[in-house]
């Protein structure tokens, strides 16, 4: 197999784009994805902004794994100000080995990193787990959230971006899909602006496959985390993603026509249940950040958690 | 080469159970971290479809024995002797 645009021996296929590259080229296609998801913004119609600018500061959530990392060091060499933060969410050895990484990787690339520990916060992952007797992914992600948007804003960043990838999207909008949940398929995008007590948040990667970061990351000699989070299996973001793959290699390149035409023909319908749930956010009686219910998920999480 | 002997071998790091005559293909599994053997060369894509992987589901790398590595496309063969890891692309949370 050749590289489409310079007949050398290619190195990555791509089916869904029906093309294959060299390293070289496939590197610059790579660059032209995330410049192009950086520029369309949520990809069409109205909603049709830059996610952010070079004046922008942007501070990117770093888990370790190749997508936060490979766009951290994406955004560095388009000449982004960029800063990692990283959540060490105290689960043993994965949570020894992923900050690792990032602080080994941050320092090889001379970019800027935060780091918050959830064991000094009072909420190690294994703890929560324990004491709330419930699937834990959630209420991890719910937490990993709160600091994101917290750091973001009490730090004066201007945005927050996360290496969610095309696969990840297209995963959650399933899961949406299969609940009927208006609200999260009303809010569902690359970008979700800045507004009551959130910081404004994007996905550069949103059209990129996970294949197409892990062949980058690669080629960037990144050395990320691989060891899978002990409390995620059988998690059904897995499931979700699995059907997908599926369904992409009879179908090649309809994930992204499906997110596209989510975003320009799908989303919009949704928009109302969204501005409803928006509308019933108040400052959690306790930390201040916006919940739906007087003292906020992370707060509740955290009074469970110092119970005896 | 008997049937039986062209069938793929897994191995241990520290103890292999299948004979090198330096021909055969080591494959290394990631992120489960198994090692098999295989002992007939044939496309990547054949390769994976034993391994129940698509071409899209993992990244193919050839270690070089000059040092460095390279990536594989799923229509290119393997070679005798060829270091081969398998680096699975899903993340899992």
């Amino acid at each position: 197999m050749k590289c489409k645009r310079c007949k050398a021996q290619a190195a990555v296929a791509l089916p869904s784009h029906n093309t294959a590259f060299c390293p070289d080229c496939y590197l610059d296609f790579f660059s032209r994805q995330v410049a192009k998801g950086i520029k369309d913004g949520a990809g069409c119609g109205f909603d049709k902004e830059p996610l952010f600018t070079h004046e922008n500061r942007i501070l990117v959530a770093v888990s370790g794994g190749k997508d936060s990392l490979a766009l951290m060091l994406e955004l560095g060499l388009q000449g982004y100000d960029v800063t990692g933060l990283h959540i060490d969410l105290a689960i043993g050895e994965s949570s020894r080995k992923a900050r690792e990484v990032v602080e080994r990787f941050c320092a090889a690339h001379s970019l800027k990193l935060r780091v918050v520990d959830m064991a000094a916060e009072g909420l190690p992952i294994p703890l929560v787990k324990e004491k709330l007797r419930r699937p834990i992914c959630s209420a991890c992600g719910k937490i990993k959230r709160h600091y994101f948007n917290r750091v973001a804003l009490e730090e004066g960043y201007d945005v927050l971006a996360t290496g969610h990838n095309l696969d990840d999207e297209i995963a959650r909008l399933f899961s949406n899909v299969l609940r009927w949940d208006h609200t999260y398929l009303g809010e569902q995008g690359p970008l979700l602006r800045a507004e009551n007590g959130f910081a404004r948040k994007v996905k550069p990667l949103w059209r990129l496959s996970e294949f197409e970061t892990a062949n980058y990351a690669f080629l960037r000699g990144i050395d990320h985390h691989t060891m899978p989070c002990p409390f995620s299996k059988g998690a059904s973001f897995n499931i979700h993603k699995k059907v997908w793959s599926d369904l992409e290699e009879a179908m090649p390149g309809r994930k992204l026509n499906f997110y596209l035409e989510f975003l320009e023909k799908g989303r919009a319908h949704f928009a109302p249940a969204c501005q409803k749930a928006e509308e019933a956010l108040g400052p959690c009686a306790r930390c201040g950040y916006p919940t739906s219910s007087g003292v906020c998920g992370v707060c509740r999480i955290k009074e469970v958690v110092t119970l005896p | 080469m008997t049937e039986e002997s062209k069938k793929p071998t897994e191995f241990a790091d520290t103890a292999p159970c299948h004979e090198n005559t330096g021909a055969d293909i080591r494959v290394r599994l990631e992120p489960e971290g198994r090692d098999i053997v295989l002992p007939k060369t044939g496309t990547v894509a054949r390769m994976l479809q034993g391994f129940g992987l698509r071409p899209t589901d993992c990244l193919v790398i050839r270690h070089l024995t000059q040092g460095g590595a390279e990536l594989l496309t799923h229509d290119l063969r393997t070679r005798p002797g060829d270091r081969l890891t398998v680096r699975k692309v899903a993340s899992s949370g």
